[in-house]
C-alpha cells in the first residue's frame, strides 16, 4: 500500500479541523474562531490503495513564527517531511489566505490549494475564477464544502495523483532579487529569510510586496456579484457590539442560558434520582438474595453505587443543557464578539482580550482553558490568563453551585419565579469569578507580572449557520460523555475508598470524621465546618465529588436517609448545622479554591514551572479563606 | 472658496471632529481616529517589532483599504473591514498606523 503524508496548513478559523474530521472520520473539536486547533492532530484515511496521512497544524497567518501555536505550523511546513502541503483558503476572505499560499510555494512546490467554504462565498456572491488562478500559480485547485463534504472525493483524487510540483515563484523587484540567485526553492527562502533578519527596511519591502502580489492575483481572479454581501452580519455586529445593546445582550444571553440550564436539568435530575434509587433497591435485594455479607453490600452500594449514582443525576443533566447550547453559540461565531465587548477591560488590566476566550473555554473545563492560553502571544499575558482561568467555573463545580442555590437559596418550591431567581444567583455567582479575575489580574500585572499588554488582534469570522444535529451529537458524544466517563472513573474508586474511610473507627470515631475534627477549628473559622474542609481537600482529583464526600461524612454514623430527589439534602445540611452562611461561604470557596488535579498537572505542563503551579493552586485558595472570613465576620457582625 | 471647502467638508462628514486628529499619540490622523463606516487608506505604519509584524500578516500595509466597521461598547478596541476580514485592533495599536480618509 502507498503512504502519502499530507499536511493541512491554513489561516486561522478557514475550517482545517473541518476538513480534516470529514477526510479522517476523526473528531477534532472545531468551533468559529481562531485559535481551535493548538497542536497538531494527526489522522488517517484509506483510498484507492493509498493510505494518507492528514497532519492538521494550528492555524497561522503567516510562516513567520508570531505565537506558540504559528510556530508549530511554521516548523512543521520547514523542518518535516511530508508528501504535499494543502493550503486551505477561506473562498469568502481570499485576500487573506492568498499570502500564505504565495509563502508555502517559496518552501515548497508540493502544493495543493484548497479553497473551502465555497458555500457561504456563493451565497454572499463571490465568484472565485479558480481555473486561471490556478494556470497562473501552477498549481491544482480543489474547491471544497468540508461542512456539506463536498469535494473530497476531487482532493483526495488530486493528493494521490500529485505528480509535477508547482514551477511559481513570487517575484520580487530587482534589488532584492539580485541578492536571491540560488536555484533551489527553499535555500532561495532560508536567504530571503536572512536578508528579513539583517535588514529590517528590507523585511518590509519584502513583505509588503509579496501581499501586494497576491492582492493582485486576487482582484485579478475575485469578483464580487453582491457588494453588500456582509451586510447582515454587520446588522447583526451592531446588535451584538453596539454601545447601547451590546453588554445588555451579552448579559441576557447568559442569564438565559444559565436559566435555561436550570430549569431543564430540574425534572432528568429528579428522573434520574429515582430511577438510580430504583436500581438500588434491586441491586440491594439481588445482594440479599444471593447472601452476600452484610458488609460487602454496604460497601458496593452505599460506598460505590450511591457515589456514583450521586455523579451522574447532579452532573449529567445540566451538561446535557449547557453544553448544546454553548456549542451553537460557538459555532455560530458568537465568542470573538464577547472578547470584542469586554476587551477594554482586559486592556485596563493589562492582560490580553483572547483571556476572554480561554475563560469561556474555561467553563468547560479548566484544564482545556488552560491549554487554551496558547492563542495567547505574549508569556507575561498568557500566565496571567492561566492562573486566572481557575475562577471560572468549570462544569465539575457548576452543577455542584447550581444544586447548593436551589435547595439553599430558593427552596423546594418549583416555579418560574423561583428558576429565574436561581438563574439570577448563578449568574451573579459567575460574574463575581469574572470580576475576581480581572482585580486578580490587574494585582498581578502590577506587581508580579509587570508588564504593558502587547499587541492585540482578533478576528471576528462571518456568522455560520450552526450545524445542529452535528451540534447535539458532537456536544454530546465529545464533551459531555468525556467528561462524564472521566468524572465517574473517579467516582468509583473515591466511593470505595471514602466508604472505608468513614466506616473503619479508630476508637470509635471514623477516620473521616478524626479528619474533619481536625479542620473543625480553622472550619468553624471561616464559617464552614471541618468535613466541608475534607471534602474540598479529597475533591482535588474531581471537584465532582465534593457533595458526595460531605454526605458520606455527615451520614456515616446516622442512619442513612434514602434522598429521592437532591431537596433532600436540604435536611441532611440543616441537620449538620449549615445555616444560610455555611451555604454562601461554601458557594465562595466552591468558586475560589485550588484547582483539581488535572488542571494543576496542565498549568505544569504549560508553564514548565513548579513555582507557577504551586502558586496557582495557592493563590485562589487563599482568596477563598479571605473572602470567606469577611463574609463570617460581616454576617457575625449584623446578625 | 477655502471657507466653501471647509463647509462642504463638514457637511460630507459629520462625524469628523479636527479634535480627534492625534487624540492618542502621534500628530497625524490614524487608524484609531477613525468613526464608524469611515473609510481609509494606510499611508505608513510607524509601529516596530511584533505588531508590525501582525499588521503585515492581515495585510494592513500601505495601500491597502480599511473601513472601520465596529467600535467596541467601551470606545476601545475598534474592528476594521481589512481585504473583506473583520478584525478586531486596540487604539494603543492602531494608533501606529497612519491614513488618509477616502
Amino acid at each position: 500500500m502507498k503512504k502519502i503524508c499530507a499536511v493541512l496548513i491554513g489561516n486561522p478559523n478557514v475550517g482545517k479541523s473541518t476538513l480534516f474530521n470529514a477526510l479522517t472520520g476523526l473528531k477534532q473539536h472545531t468551533g468559529n474562531w481562531t485559535g481551535k486547533t493548538v497542536e497538531n492532530a494527526i489522522g488517517y484515511c484509506e483510498y484507492q490503495d493509498c493510505q494518507i496521512e492528514f497532519i492538521d497544524l494550528p492555524g497561522t497567518y503567516s510562516l513567520q513564527a508570531y505565537s506558540y501555536e504559528e510556530q508549530v505550523a511554521t516548523d512543521y511546513i520547514l523542518k518535516r517531511k511530508y508528501d504535499i502541503a494543502v493550503v486551505v483558503c477561506d473562498s469568502v476572505c481570499l485576500a487573506k489566505s492568498l499570502p500564505l499560499v504565495l509563502q508555502t510555494l517559496e518552501i515548497t512546490d508540493k502544493v495543493i490549494v484548497c479553497l473551502n467554504l465555497i458555500d457561504e462565498a456563493s451565497k454572499k456572491g463571490i465568484i472565485i475564477d479558480s481555473y486561471h488562478l490556478s494556470e497562473e500559480l501552477d498549481v491544482p485547485i480543489i474547491v471544497t464544502d468540508a461542512r456539506n463534504k463536498v469535494g473530497l472525493q476531487k482532493l483526495l483524487e488530486q493528493i494521490i495523483h500529485f505528480k509535477t510540483g508547482s514551477s511559481y515563484l513570487v517575484k520580487y523587484d530587482e534589488v532584492i532579487e539580485k541578492k536571491l540567485t540560488n536555484k533551489n526553492r527553499l535555500e532561495r527562502y532560508e536567504a530571503l529569510q536572512i536578508l528579513e533578519k539583517n535588514d529590517e527596511q528590507l523585511k518590509n519591502k519584502i513583505v509588503n510586496q509579496l501581499v501586494n502580489k497576491s492582492n493582485r492575483l486576487f482582484s485579478k481572479y475575485v469578483k464580487f456579484t453582491n457588494e453588500a454581501y456582509d451586510a447582515k452580519d454587520r446588522k447583526i455586529d451592531k446588535i451584538l457590539t453596539s454601545k447601547l445593546t451590546g453588554i445588555p445582550v451579552m448579559l441576557l444571553l447568559l442569564f438565559a442560558i444559565l436559566w435555561l440550564t436550570i430549569i431543564g436539568s430540574n425534572y432528568p435530575s429528579a428522573w434520574l434520582f429515582q430511577f438510580f434509587g430504583g436500581v438500588q433497591k434491586f441491586l440491594s435485594s439481588c445482594f440479599h438474595f444471593l447472601c452476600f455479607p452484610e458488609f460487602l453490600h454496604d460497601f458496593l452500594i452505599l460506598g460505590v453505587f450511591k457515589t456514583l449514582f450521586w455523579v451522574v443525576s447532579v452532573m449529567l443533566p445540566p451538561m446535557l443543557i449547557f453544553f448544546p447550547l454553548f456549542t451553537i453559540l460557538e459555532d455560530y461565531g458568537f465568542l470573538p464578539r464577547i472578547a470584542f465587548n469586554v476587551d477594554h477591560l482586559f486592556s485596563k488590566c493589562n492582560a490580553c482580550g483572547k483571556q476572554c476566550l480561554t475563560m469561556l473555554m474555561g467553563f468547560g473545563c479548566n484544564a482545556v482553558g488552560v491549554t487554551g492560553t496558547r492563542i495567547i502571544d505574549s508569556k507575561r499575558e498568557r500566565l496571567l490568563a492561566i492562573l486566572t482561568n481557575v475562577f471560572v467555573p468549570c462544569n465539575g463545580r457548576f452543577p455542584t453551585i447550581i444544586a447548593v442555590i436551589s435547595i439553599f437559596f430558593i427552596g423546594t418550591v418549583s416555579s418560574i419565579f423561583y428558576s429565574v431567581l436561581s438563574a439570577f444567583i448563578l449568574t451573579l455567582v459567575l460574574l463575581s469569578g469574572i470580576l475576581m479575575t480581572f482585580f486578580v489580574s490587574k494585582i498581578l500585572s502590577k506587581t508580579i507580572l509587570k508588564g504593558y499588554s502587547s499587541g492585540f488582534i482578533l478576528e471576528l469570522p462571518p456568522y455560520r449557520r450552526p450545524k445542529f444535529k452535528e451540534v447535539l451529537i458532537r456536544s454530546l458524544v465529545d464533551r459531555t460523555l468525556f467528561i462524564l466517563g472521566k468524572a465517574v472513573m473517579v467516582a468509583i474508586p473515591a466511593g470505595a475508598i471514602l466508604y472505608l474511610f468513614s466506616h473503619i473507627m479508630i476508637g470509635d470515631v471514623s477516620i473521616l470524621q478524626r479528619f474533619a475534627n481536625l479542620f473543625q477549628g480553622v472550619g468553624t473559622f471561616i464559617g464552614l465546618d471541618g468535613m466541608i474542609l475534607v471534602a474540598f481537600l479529597l475533591g482535588f482529583p474531581a471537584n465532582e465529588i465534593v457533595i458526595p464526600i460531605l454526605l458520606m461524612g455527615y451520614l456515616a454514623t446516622g442512619s442513612l436517609v434514602d434522598y429521592e430527589s437532591i431537596y433532600e439534602l436540604k435536611s441532611i445540611f440543616v441537620s449538620n448545622g449549615w445555616t444560610l452562611l455555611t451555604g454562601i461561604n461554601f458557594l465562595i470557596l466552591t468558586l475560589f479554591h485550588f484547582p483539581c488535579s488535572t488542571t494543576f498537572l496542565t498549568i505544569k505542563k504549560e508553564t514548565g514551572s513548579w513555582k507557577w503551579s504551586v502558586f496557582a493552586l495557592v493563590l485562589p485558595t487563599l482568596i477563598g479563606i479571605f473572602l470567606c472570613i469577611c463574609t463570617t465576620f460581616l454576617w457575625h457582625l449584623f446578625l | 472658496m477655502i471657507f466653501y471647502k471647509v463647509l462642504l467638508f463638514w457637511y460630507r462628514n459629520p462625524s469628523f471632529s479636527y479634535i480627534t486628529i492625534g487624540k492618542y499619540g502621534g500628530d497625524f490622523l490614524s487608524l484609531a481616529d477613525l468613526g464608524l463606516n469611515q473609510k481609509a487608506v494606510v499611508k505608513k505604519i510607524c509601529a516596530d517589532g511584533m505588531i508590525s509584524r501582525r499588521f503585515q500578516d492581515i495585510g494592513l500595509i500601505p495601500g491597502c483599504v480599511v473601513i472601520c466597521v465596529l467600535i467596541s461598547p467601551l470606545k476601545d478596541p475598534k474592528a476594521f473591514n481589512i481585504n473583506g476580514t473583520i478584525l478586531a485592533i486596540r487604539n494603543i495599536d492602531a494608533k501606529n498606523v497612519e491614513v488618509e480618509k477616502i
